[in-house]
């Protein structure tokens, strides 16, 4: 048999074998039936692990919706806003009064001027007083539960006293000359808030039994009179255009403080 | 084919109605009887839609994918299913140079009752009636045969014309008695 008759015998035989035409269209649908996705699936039984993925299936899927996201953003913000006012009303004895105190000193350690460092420091001290006000005033407590509150804020208003003395300090030893005026309006401005703190503090119901409050803020006084004071004497007549200083005693309810003031 | 990569079962469909018969051929070629060629045919496109809607690689010729994933269903089936007689028959003839191979199947034949060229290309040796079906009964180009065999062009010539050659040989002997 020649080559050409046998390619032609072979070539006949994709007439010959052919599927059954039934069987094609049968295969056709189990096929379809089988790919689609409509297809109802058989039930399997889920183990813990199946539930476990299925839940991390969906939260993984739900925490990469931008709108969840978003609510998640908004509720950590209100939380921490919630937190954040919470604590600012709280008194000794509530867990927030140590984020309170801890807000503070974060206040504080941001604040680089130091006229603004000092002011913030006197403001603290004045929370404190209005503390003590609020605890000696308050009737939900006991005079033992008040006596170790107001201990804590004594405590707290002793640690705000220091750290603004040592402030003081720093800047009367650290000015440089050309600083001096400057340094006398932030003694006047300091002078002030200390004649605000010691005038809430004699107020306060508890203030007046505190001597030991009351002669800190008195030493408190003196050190920016003596600031503004120390400031005043090595600047030359007439460098500071129409200021001079004068220093008055005055008494603040039972401790004396100096004041000194800009006299025109 | 993008249709088919999602998913569409449309598109499968129109490849099925294109491609169900030529690969049934193919199938019907290298197994014992129909109901295997049936069954492996049904396998061979679940496993095309499978692949394709799974994998990321760029198919560059579907006919030739499909093929061989025929061929490659055909092999699964003979190491799966428990060694019949006609498979311990092919292995052995595989084994067999050509030359040797020729001779003997005409030891064979009358065993194997070879009466018509459907039964010669049954029983000759793997490679051989998968380049004479491909070529001569699918029409696939060389080119196309060369991919699905993994093979080289040249040798897909070489394969074409050796299998001719035992093909007419066979028919030629079973015509002589």
């Amino acid at each position: 048999m020649e080559n050409s008759k046998l390619i032609k015998e072979i070539k006949n035989l994709s007439n010959e074998v052919k599927p059954r035409a039934d069987w094609v269209s049968l295969n056709r649908d189990l096929l379809l039936h089988q790919i689609s996705p409509a297809a109802k699936p058989e039930p399997i039984g889920v183990g813990v692990a199946g539930y476990f993925g299925l839940f991390f299936q969906i939260f993984k899927s739900r925490m990469l919706e931008p709108a969840v996201v978003m609510f998640l953003v908004f509720g950590v913000f209100l939380g921490s806003s919630l937190t954040i006012n919470a604590a600012f009303y709280s008194l000794p004895g509530n867990p927030l009064y140590r984020v309170k105190l801890a807000l503070e000193k974060t206040h504080a350690a941001m604040i680089t001027d130091d006229q603004d460092s000092v002011e913030l420091k006197i403001e603290f001290a004045q929370k404190r007083v209005t503390e003590m006000d609020k605890v000696a005033t308050s009737e939900s407590s006991t005079a033992d539960q008040k006596k170790a509150q107001i201990e804590t804020i004594v405590k707290e208003f002793k640690n705000n006293v220091t750290a603004l003395n040592q402030h003081l300090t720093k800047i009367s030893t650290q000015t440089e000359k050309a600083d001096k005026e400057k340094t006398i309006k932030m003694a006047i401005s300091f002078n002030a808030k200390i004649q605000d703190l010691a005038q809430s503090l004699d107020k306060s119901p508890t203030g007046s039994s505190q001597t030991e409050v009351a002669e800190m803020v008195k030493e408190v006084a003196q050190n920016v009179a003596l600031l503004a004071e120390d400031t005043a004497q090595t600047i030359e007549d007439g460098k500071v255009e129409g200021a001079a200083v004068d220093f008055t005693a005055e008494v603040i309810g039972e401790n004396e403080t100096t004041t000194p003031k800009i006299i025109e | 084919m993008i249709r088919l990569k999602k998913k569409d079962p449309e598109a499968f469909a129109k490849l099925y109605d294109l491609y169900v018969t030529p690969i049934y051929r193919f199938i019907y070629f290298k197994v014992p009887g129909q109901q295997d060629a049936e069954d492996l045919t049904s396998e061979v496109f679940l496993k095309v839609w499978t692949y394709v809607t799974e994998t990321e690689d760029q198919i560059e010729n579907f006919r030739a994918l499909v093929y061989k994933i025929a061929r490659n269903a055909v092999v699964d089936f003979y190491r799966s299913k428990s060694r019949c007689e006609f498979a311990q028959d092919e292995e052995i003839m595989v084994m067999i140079p050509d030359d040797r191979q020729q001779s003997f199947l005409k030891e064979v034949e009358v065993k194997l009752e070879i009466n018509n060229l459907e039964a010669v290309l049954k029983k000759i040796k793997d490679e051989y009636r998968d380049v004479i079906v491909l070529k001569y009964i699918d029409g696939l180009s060389t080119k196309e045969i060369a991919r699905i065999m993994d093979k080289s062009n040249g040798s897909v010539r070489i394969l074409l014309h050796r299998a001719l050659n035992v093909i007419r040989e066979l028919v030629n002997q079973n015509g002589k008695q």
